[in-house]
């Protein structure tokens, strides 16, 4: 009998749970966190003893306990997102003691130092950190109220999205769909359709996420295939110790085009509504949280109208010893045109008529589950298995022709403090996709991947990280490759107001069975497909520093440099009009980010007023170095400027976003190409248990096209209603 | 300490309204908003001087180059839509004209051709298949202006699509010297109704083209339109990576038996196929 993957990790999940923890001297910990202006509990505070695995979260009360924690002086950290972290040091725990601790909590206007997972596999403060991250946190999201993950990260500095796809620091360009040179993790899980590598950015509703984390330049040592340009993780929350109800509602309404000739239909007719609801609760030992949600939109455009429903949940169960089971389950489905090119510069909202009945229908359904085992207080094992099923259907009229593409994941970590300063992390990660239409045959490949890394605590204020992968890639019957990556990093904290850090990682990514077999003929192009296309990888160089000239107020700046050998990008053959992937052997991208943050709390006639600003400002130079000109569809200069005011319960918000003129594109080089300079503003107040917002995006009426014949949206008022209980 | 504080709190209030004010007035001075329609016109008659449309017509194109010929396909403006050829009278007797106006919007400039570009429900369409061109008194593509004191020009095309109607073959074998070189973007087989002299006339004579070409030996059958009697240039040409339309090399063509060195004329029957023209290329 033949186990699915999927079932195989189940069950290794299932026989992990017999294993015994260890059972030497102990103490435990107990205490309560509570902000320390209301004096409130705060239920969710993360509190971890610094140098073990030991941690927990707080109940509804702000309690927590920790349990099995050797005798020893410990320092302890409590943090919780819109807080400043708290760490209380020389806490002495006794054998067979209780030993309490109380945390109090300042909220912070701006989330300046928020605990991390990407830079490591394991919790990490961001200022320790030796790469580059950005965080975008809850508040921050639920300020935006964006309609998708899409919103809620293209004002992070550095990225900016052309079409569906993401780049970082310019990483991806645009590859018609096929292909991310960025990795989409959920809770640390990658997330990918296994035929075209594509993500989903409807998977879960905003409402459910946490908070979002970005790794800037390669990491493959520790996240494997595709983290090539950068990594998106994507936090999604916990069960709540009370029950809770959040919904949203948002709707948006398109104003008429700038120009009165671009009209194509009854402009009050346009807009969309997306309607969230979610539930959580902690019943015991098991957690749960249910989320549905409809987004629908007529869309802007010919082709542009949708409709997508999907279906979260999140299960915890938490086992005697700190064992802890999480289960992840999101369903998708999509109903949507697909808006290839416009007619025309002159029609640019409308198709030709010829491609009117372009829709397709996808189903996804995206499932982990994990396992965490803290076997002693310095050893602990994680087990994660995945599952990413895709189906699309009538795809350009065609009726049939797709099979679902399935994605299988498993990965086996392992923590380990084998004595004071070193966390150590050894894993193995599987990963099979399999994908088959008529477009491109039936095709199956994998990847096996061991990694080690050791993060070493050589003094309190200086780390150096140092790890290593091997992966084999396997095309089942085709070609095989054996990736490398290994990386090194370091960030000193000189004074404790400073932090400089550098860092040298490698990335690659296998192309995807798109990019490799596609076959297809869209409008005047054909699609060829390269079976010989190589594995592209990367080499990123950081270097930066992060400095607080005061509390409230921080300068990030980094020095980047990424090298790409055997990029794939889509190769526009203008004699016979076919595209095909093809390698470029040799490209860099490198340039200079700068960040600041600043945020300056006052008191007028009795009022709490917060102004804070961030802007941030990225100049990237990027080049084939095989022809010595410029990479297709990325800027040169990324900018973003957000400034928010908070008067007591009301608050504005003003974000412009920036992207220089694109120097080079593949497919209407005559076309006209401008900038990117869009305005949003929001407003919104909070009362009761509820937050209204209301907003305009794209406020100038700016009309940009990051890709060829594809405007984005006109001004868009937008209204929404937010609710927790 | 207290007055100090104050002091504090007003300048920090001064500076934000301050920055905030500089950005409004820079976004402000900087308002622009980005694509705009294209402000010129051109308006086309096009006069089909016969009724026949080829049964395997996917779409009639109108055409304008900025440069003529073009370095790539992708830039030339061509018209959103296809000309509603469907709606000539195809019952109408062979020498029935029919008109149909059609327009294209573009900005303002020089254009050194206008044509119609045919593209058929088989095979992929390439340079051959411009079967219509504008030509000037000299014989050479006529240009246009489009400008602010002349955004919108009307012109005729004359269209006959007998020219991609290639109801005729030629078939042979085309050898090569050597294996295809590493830097090879496409080999191709044209065929020409005259040979051609200067740049402009390769893509003016030119009745057909296979791009296909992608072994050595290599045993082509050329589709060519029979109504012209005879190809006077049969010719294989070489493109490099990265190379454009204007930069075919020709490494070799059918000479003529008799007269080596030297173009043979083939002649071509209505659906007839015709073999045995062997070619003999050089790689540059």
């Amino acid at each position: 009998m033949r186990l699915s993957l999927g079932c195989s990790s189940l069950l290794l999940q299932f026989a992990l749970l017999l294993v015994p923890t260890a059972s030497i001297a102990s103490g435990y910990v107990t205490g309560k966190v509570i902000d320390s202006k209301s004096k409130a509990p705060l239920p969710g505070a993360n509190v971890q003893i610094m140098g073990t695995v030991r941690g927990a979260s707080t109940d509804r009360n702000g309690n927590f306990t920790i349990e099995k924690v050797p005798p020893g002086t410990y320092s302890i950290r409590a943090s919780m997102i819109g807080y400043r972290s708290v760490t209380l040091k020389n806490i002495l725990v006794r054998d067979k003691q209780e030993t309490k601790v109380f945390f109090e909590l300042r909220e912070t206007p701006i989330e300046f130092d928020p605990i991390v997972v990407l830079a490591g596999k394991t919790k990490q403060r961001l200022d320790q950190a030796a790469v580059s991250i950005s965080v975008v946190s809850a508040k921050e999201i639920k300020r935006r109220n964006p309609t998708n993950l899409i919103e809620a990260l293209e004002t992070v500095p550095g990225i900016n999205f052309i079409g569906n796809q993401i780049n970082i620091r310019g990483s991806t360009g645009y590859t018609y769909g096929a292909g991310n040179k960025v990795l989409l993790l959920l809770d640390g899980v990658p997330v990918y359709a296994s035929d075209t590598g594509e993500f989903n950015w409807d998977m879960l509703p905003p409402l459910d996420i946490k908070r979002i984390e970005v790794l800037k330049g390669a990491g493959s040592t520790l996240w494997g295939a595709s983290a090539l340009g950068g990594v998106v993780n994507v936090i999604t929350k916990s069960p709540s110790p009370e029950g809770k109800l959040l919904f949203s509602c948002t709707a948006g309404k398109y104003d008429k085009p700038y120009y009165d000739e671009w009209r194509w239909t009854d402009p009050n007719r346009l807009h969309y509504v997306r309607t969230d609801i979610s539930y959580s609760k902690q019943f015991g030992r098991l957690g749960m949280r249910i989320s549905a949600g409809r987004f629908m939109s007529t869309g802007y455009t010919q082709l542009g109208d949708f409709k997508k429903y999907n279906l979260t949940g999140k299960f915890d169960y938490r086992f005697p010893d700190n064992i802890k089971w999480t289960g992840y389950a999101a369903y998708s489905f999509i109903y949507r045109g697909f808006f290839i090119q416009w007619k025309g510069q002159n029609d640019p909202y409308e198709v030709d008529e010829a491609n009117l009945d372009n829709y397709a229908k996808t189903n996804q359904l995206s499932v982990y589950s994990k396992l965490a085992i803290p076997v002693s207080s310095r050893f602990a094992i994680n087990v994660r298995a995945s599952f990413v099923r895709t189906l699309m259907g009538n795809q350009f009229g065609e009726a049939a022709g797709f099979n679902p593409a399935l994605g299988q994941g498993m990965e086996f970590q392992v923590d380990w403090l084998p004595h004071s300063g070193h966390t150590v992390t050894i894993g193995m990660q599987y990963q099979h996709d399999a994908g088959s239409t008529k477009y491109f045959g039936d095709h199956r490949g994998f990847f096996i991947g061991p990694y080690l890394q050791d993060e070493w605590k050589i003094r309190e204020n200086l780390r150096v990280t140092a790890g290593f992968r091997y992966d084999r890639y396997q095309l089942i019957g085709g070609p095989k490759e054996d990736l490398f990556s290994p990386r090194i990093g370091i960030n000193w904290q000189p004074w404790s107001t400073t932090s400089l850090r550098a860092s040298a990682g490698s990335g690659f990514r296998a192309a995807t069975i798109v990019e490799r077999y596609l076959e297809l003929a869209i409008m005047n192009f054909k699609i060829k497909a390269n079976p010989g296309l190589k594995a592209e990888s990367s080499w990123a160089y950081d270097l930066g520093f992060r400095h607080y000239v005061t509390e409230n107020w921080n300068v990030d700046v980094s020095l980047f440099d990424n090298e790409y050998w055997e990029l794939i990008e889509a190769h526009l053959d203008l004699i016979r009009g076919q595209i095909q992937f093809r390698n470029i052997p040799r490209a860099r991208i490198r340039g200079i980010e700068a960040t600041t943050n600043i945020s300056m709390p006052i008191r007028i006639l009795g009022l709490n007023m917060i102004p804070s600003l961030q802007a941030s400002v990225t100049a990237m130079d990027h080049k084939d170095l095989k022809w010595n000109e410029p990479l297709t569809y990325r800027p040169k200069l990324l900018a973003t400027i957000k400034a928010l005011f908070r008067i007591g319960s009301a608050q504005i918000e003003v974000d412009y976003r920036y992207a220089s003129k694109i120097d080079k594109v593949k497919i209407y080089p005559i076309n006209d190409r401008v900038p990117m300079k869009f305005l949003d503003v929001r407003a919104s107040y909070d009362f009761w248990h509820l937050t209204v917002q209301l907003g305009v995006n794209n406020l100038l009426q700016y009309n940009y096209a990051p890709m060829e014949s594809n405007l984005m949206p006109m001004r868009t008022f937008t209204v929404g209603l937010q609710g927790e209980f | 300490m207290n007055c100090l504080g104050k002091r504090m709190t007003k300048t920090k209030i001064i500076l934000f309204l301050l920055v905030t004010v500089v950005i409004g007035a820079w976004l402000e001075c900087n308002i622009d908003h980005g694509i705009a329609p294209l402000p010129g016109k051109l308006g086309v008659d096009v006069i089909f001087i016969n009724s026949r449309i080829p049964e395997n017509t996917e779409g009639i194109y109108l055409f304008v180059a900025p440069k003529f010929p073009p370095h790539a396909i992708n830039e030339l403006y061509l018209s959103p839509n296809s000309l509603p050829f469907w709606q000539i009278d195809r019952s109408a007797g062979e020498f029935a004209r029919d008109t149909i106006y059609t327009e294209i919007a573009l900005p303002f400039g020089h254009y050194e051709a206008i044509g119609l570009w045919w593209y058929n429900t088989e095979t992929e369409s390439n340079l051959a298949d411009v079967f219509t061109l504008k030509i000037a008194p000299n014989f050479l593509p006529a240009s246009i202006d489009i400008t602010p004191e002349e955004p919108y020009v009307r012109t005729e095309l004359w269209a006959n699509l007998t020219r991609v109607e290639r109801d005729a073959f030629i078939e042979g074998t085309i050898h090569f010297d050597g294996p295809f070189p590493p830097n090879t973007l496409a080999t191709a087989i044209g065929a020409y109704f005259r040979k051609p002299q200067k740049d402009v006339e390769y893509l003016i004579y030119l009745l057909s083209m296979d791009f296909s070409i992608n072994e050595n030996p290599y045993h082509y059958k050329l589709p060519v339109p029979s109504r012209y009697g005879a190809i006077e240039y049969l010719a294989v040409f070489w493109l490099s990576e990265r190379s454009g339309l204007d930069d075919f090399r020709t490494i070799g063509f059918y000479e003529d038996p008799e007269n080596p060195g030297q173009p043979g004329k083939i002649k071509i029957v209505p659906n007839g196929t015709v073999k045995g023209y062997d070619i003999y290329a050089h790689w540059p």
